[in-house]
């Protein structure tokens, strides 16, 4: 009972986190990002680590995008989605005095 | 029998001159010739005046290369003179209060990123300037030390940043010196350092300024150590995983006004907690990335990783989040 009840938590969690919008996964010293975006034509990911120069992110798989960073430190991000400027849900914010804010990442 | 003579050949005057002339003119013109980096590095259609300025910037002790970078990014994004050169000068100025100028410059290039126009790119760049100056210069009466004090400033700058007010912020400081026996003594720096992370940790996950304050400077008030600090600061952030932060704060705020310590100790009803003397650099949380206090940030988790997507993955409860140690 108690082992059906697991799985079907595990189960549910998995089924979440394959319909997030955004989430991202850590390899070593770079962090995966990835971004479900159906109807783009081009997503940019852009962050303080190289000054908010647009990185263009690679579609993997029908509408899932992603991009690789290097990182060794916090910094702030989001995404430009066929140009305009896009803030997924995450877990950690700042404003960007532009009256919107950046999603922060955080090495664990 | 042939004798034969051999003549000593003597330089014509006309080719030592020349030889002379040719050494003079390389001396003179080839640091010409290897160019100059603004020139070399702004468009050759920027105005005189604008690589003037440039020039100016940089003589004034701006690193060169990101200087002529951002310049040429203005230049891009449709700055006019004026401009230009008024983020020259918020830059120079940043550099002679002691302030990093790179967070001014990252907000230029976010703005022009985010396409928004040059003159709202301009405010933003002087609020930042205004939360860095007030974060240093707090920092500088906790802290005579420079790294601790960049450390300190940073760290109050990122709680600006995500949201706390200048005014909520004072009223931490005001607590932070009422802690203060003996001015500026380790105790109060590695004090005030737990308490700018926790503000700015806190402040990250979207919970109000008032909320900010109303845990800190609480906690501060109570007696709070650095090591309550710190738990005050895990514990909040572990909650935070399975209820709403705001929610989590008031909580943490009503549990501590009834006089539960950060262990949720009930024989211990809100009076300062024993100073357990001096801990390492920082608690292990020295330094603005915040990693070692933050709790874990983003969860990534090989399965998709909900919780490191988003608030909305995450599937927060808003119910029961507990007091400062109490684990959900």
């Amino acid at each position: 009972m108690i082992t059906r009840i697991l799985q079907l938590a595990l189960a549910i969690l998995c089924l979440v986190g394959c319909t997030a919008a955004h989430y991202h996964k850590r390899q070593s010293d770079s962090v995966n990002f990835y971004l479900k975006a159906p109807e783009a034509h081009e997503v940019a990911f852009v962050s303080s680590l190289n000054a908010f120069s647009p990185q263009i992110a690679k579609l993997k798989e029908g509408a899932l995008w992603v991009v690789t960073v290097v990182v060794h430190a916090e910094f702030s991000y989001f995404y430009i989605v066929d140009g305009v400027t896009h803030v997924p849900e995450c877990r950690f914010y700042e404003n960007d005095d532009f009256g919107s804010r950046n999603c922060i990442y955080i090495p664990e | 029998m042939r004798v034969l003579k051999v003549e000593s050949v003597r330089p014509r005057p006309t080719s030592i001159i020349l030889t002379i002339c040719s050494i003079l003119f390389l001396s003179i013109f080839a640091p010409i010739a290897t160019g100059d980096p603004i020139d070399d590095g702004l468009p050759a259609d920027a105005s005189l005046e604008i690589k003037a300025s440039t020039r100016q910037a940089t003589q004034n002790g701006l690193e060169v290369q990101p200087v002529i970078t951002l310049t040429q990014a203005m230049l891009q994004h449709n700055f006019d003179l004026k401009q230009i050169q008024l983020v020259q000068t918020l830059l120079v100025d940043a550099k002679d209060s002691g302030i990093p100028e790179r967070p001014l410059m990252d907000k230029v290039h976010e703005g022009i990123a985010k396409n928004v126009p040059p003159s709202m790119i301009i405010n933003a760049m002087e609020a930042v300037q205004a939360r860095n100056l007030f974060a240093y210069k707090q920092a500088a009466m906790i802290t005579e030390q420079p790294d601790r004090k960049q450390v300190l400033g940073q760290l109050l700058a990122a709680s600006l940043a995500a949201g706390l007010s200048i005014k909520d912020a004072s009223k931490i400081i005001g607590e932070l010196r009422q802690h203060d026996d003996s001015h500026k003594s380790e105790m109060s720096y590695i004090l005030a350092l737990e308490s700018f992370q926790t503000a700015r940790d806190v402040s990250r996950l979207g919970v109000s300024s008032q909320a900010v304050t109303g845990i800190v400077a609480q906690a501060l008030s109570k007696g709070y150590s650095y090591e309550d600090m710190q738990s005050l600061r895990n514990s909040f952030m572990m909650q935070s995983h399975h209820s709403e932060p705001q929610e989590i704060a008031h909580a943490f705020a009503e549990a501590m006004q009834a006089g539960k310590g950060p262990q949720n100790d009930v024989t211990s009803p809100g009076g300062p907690p024993a100073d357990s003397g001096q801990g390492g650099g920082g608690s292990g949380s020295g330094g603005s990335d915040g990693s070692g206090g933050s709790g874990g940030s983003s969860g990534n988790s090989g399965g998709g990783g909900s919780s490191s997507g988003g608030n909305g993955g995450s599937g927060s409860n808003s119910g029961g989040s507990g007091g400062p140690g109490n684990a959900q």
